[in-house]
């Protein structure tokens, strides 16, 4: 679905994003992609979808070079920005006169997912509140039906229950043939939707990883102290919250959050065992 | 179905483009040919033989033309130096062939249409309510082998052209910033072609204007120097290769374009 290669991109020639970044994303996943602020999570978006172009490398979306755009890739790729932009129509008028171009457009999909959203379908789109916009947009890209849906921060902007609907939505949506990327910085938002998660820090993707077999191969706990056989621990109010190996084989809950500050903070240990024990999924750090 | 232009395609993006911003050009459009009656109008002398001159017609119709359709112009591609409507116009699936020609269409073809037909409906009514008995009322006679006036058009073409580049090439203020572009473009044009005059011809020379004759002074006696008569329909060919040009630029620009 998508496939990048010794990816190298930056703004400028000294300061680059991206130096060798490899990553092949499959259908019938949701991959939620992780990152700090500044991290490059919207700029490798970007360069999947073909809005900016590898300096080096190769970029390659539904087997066709993203930057070239073309439109029977577009037609089967939706990319959903941060900001979202809506002309100055109802939101009836844009369906009728931009459904067309999504040759695999639900129309009732959209009005399930429209009345879920508790967004009113005669409305005039900027006349509506920014998450209400945001809530139109996601459910038109969900309605669009195309095989690869690229959400950059679309928990951004949305109220408490809006993000619980969204996830419902989100999941419903998935098929076998659908591939869905997630960016955010908003872990918790993710964290019951995604079923592979992706850290970029670094310059790199450090992890691509199930989060089943993430589950299988570490624990997470809150303990009053860190002992030697935690691969990561930090402090917090509740005594230290530890990621150890998992002995027990017995997956339990993956905690995104904790995961991914030890990966952002490199821890070493935890490195050494998942690059010890890779994943039988892909990459890994 | 080709990758590089569809008819359906093409169709369904010229349909989009004018429900998203049909209403907003039929403002526009009722509002200049508002103010284009007004100027006729107040032109028009009724103690004369002949109310509205041609040439004030002609004024009339060129400034429209220029101010009007360069800005207008300048508009069509403005939404890409903004990130949120740039994405939402590079991600929607049509080729950039049929994007740049829903824009190229609107700016030339379908703006040209409205307005000429604009401005003759506006100036027939305003000579209709000036002319009375024995008086002129000449319209103006755009498409006339004799007056040749439809050049306008041909000229105004060239002009837009270059404003169609800026719409894409500059982030923001693209009339002001291409408008300004022009005017360095023409003092650099106008600087290397009396230096190059003046190394082929004469070192004393003042300014020598481009696709022009050059006039100098040798003892008691003044010489004018000119391509011949032959030759002068070299710079019709080569404007029409600038116009191309903008064009073509302007469409690398967009197939080129990043967010």
């Amino acid at each position: 679905m998508v496939r990048i290669r010794n990816l190298h991109f930056g703004y400028s020639r000294k300061h680059p994003l991206f130096q060798n970044l490899s990553l092949t994303l499959e259908q019938g996943h949701i991959y939620g992609l992780l990152g700090k602020n500044g991290a490059g999570k919207s700029t490798l978006l970007k360069n999947m979808v073909g809005l900016a172009f590898p300096q080096a490398g190769t970029c390659e979306v539904l087997g066709q070079p993203a930057a070239k755009r073309l439109p029977a890739v577009l037609a089967d790729l939706f990319f959903l920005p941060e900001e979202v932009y809506v002309p100055g129509v109802t939101a009836a008028k844009f369906v009728a006169h931009t459904a067309g171009f999504y040759p695999a457009f639900d129309h009732e999909a959209l009005a399930r997912y429209l009345a879920e959203f508790e967004v009113p379908a005669q409305a005039v789109l900027p006349s509506l509140s920014f998450g209400q916009q945001k809530k139109f947009m996601i459910a038109f890209a969900l309605a669009a039906n195309t095989r690869l849906l690229v959400l950059d921060e679309p928990t951004n902007g949305l109220d408490i229950p809006s993000k619980a609907q969204f996830r419902k939505i989100v999941a419903s949506a998935l098929t076998e043939e659908r591939c869905l990327i997630i960016s955010t910085h908003q872990v918790r938002d993710l964290e019951s939707l995604i079923d592979t998660v992706l850290v970029l820090h670094g310059r790199r993707i450090v992890l691509n990883a199930d989060l089943g077999d993430l589950a299988e191969r570490l624990t997470f706990a809150t303990v009053p102290e860190a002992d030697a056989t935690a691969l990561y621990a930090e402090e917090s109010v509740r005594g230290a919250q530890v990621i150890r190996p998992n002995r027990s084989g017995v997956p339990g809950r993956v905690d995104l959050e904790l995961l991914f500050n030890a990966l952002v903070s490199e821890a070493p240990a935890l490195t050494h065992h998942l690059s010890t024990q890779p994943s039988a999924h892909e990459p890994v750090l | 179905m080709s990758q590089f232009f569809s008819i359906s395609r093409f169709g369904r993006l010229f349909s989009k483009h004018t429900a998203e911003h049909g209403r907003g050009y039929l403002l526009a459009t009722g509002v200049v040919l508002g103010l284009l009656a007004l100027w006729l109008a107040t032109s028009v002398n009724g103690s004369a033989v002949e109310p509205l001159p041609v040439g004030n017609q002609i004024g009339a119709f060129v400034t429209g033309l220029l101010l009007v359709g360069l800005l207008f112009t300048s508009s069509v591609f403005a939404p890409l130096g903004d990130k949120r409507q740039a994405t939402a116009a590079l991600m929607l699936p049509a080729s950039t062939w049929e994007k740049f020609l829903v824009g190229w269409c609107y700016v030339l073809p379908v703006f040209l249409t409205v307005y000429v037909s604009g401005f003759f409906l506006v100036d027939a009514l305003v000579l209709h309510f000036a002319a009375g008995p024995g008086k002129i009322a000449k319209l103006l006679p755009l498409f006339s082998q004799e007056s040749k006036l439809y050049y306008i058009l041909v000229g105004y073409a060239v002009l837009s052209s270059g404003f169609l580049w800026g719409s894409i090439f500059f982030q923001k203020q693209h009339f002001v910033r291409t408008a300004f572009a022009g005017l360095l473009g023409a003092v650099a044009l106008v600087l290397a072609n009396t230096m190059l005059a003046k190394i082929l011809l004469k070192p004393s020379l003042d300014m020598v204007m481009p696709f022009s004759n050059v006039t100098f002074q040798e003892g008691q006696k003044w010489y004018s120097v000119s391509v011949a008569p032959a030759y002068n329909g070299w710079v019709q060919w080569v404007m029409l290769g600038l116009m191309l040009l903008a064009w073509a630029g302007a469409f690398a620009r967009l197939k080129e374009k990043e967010i």
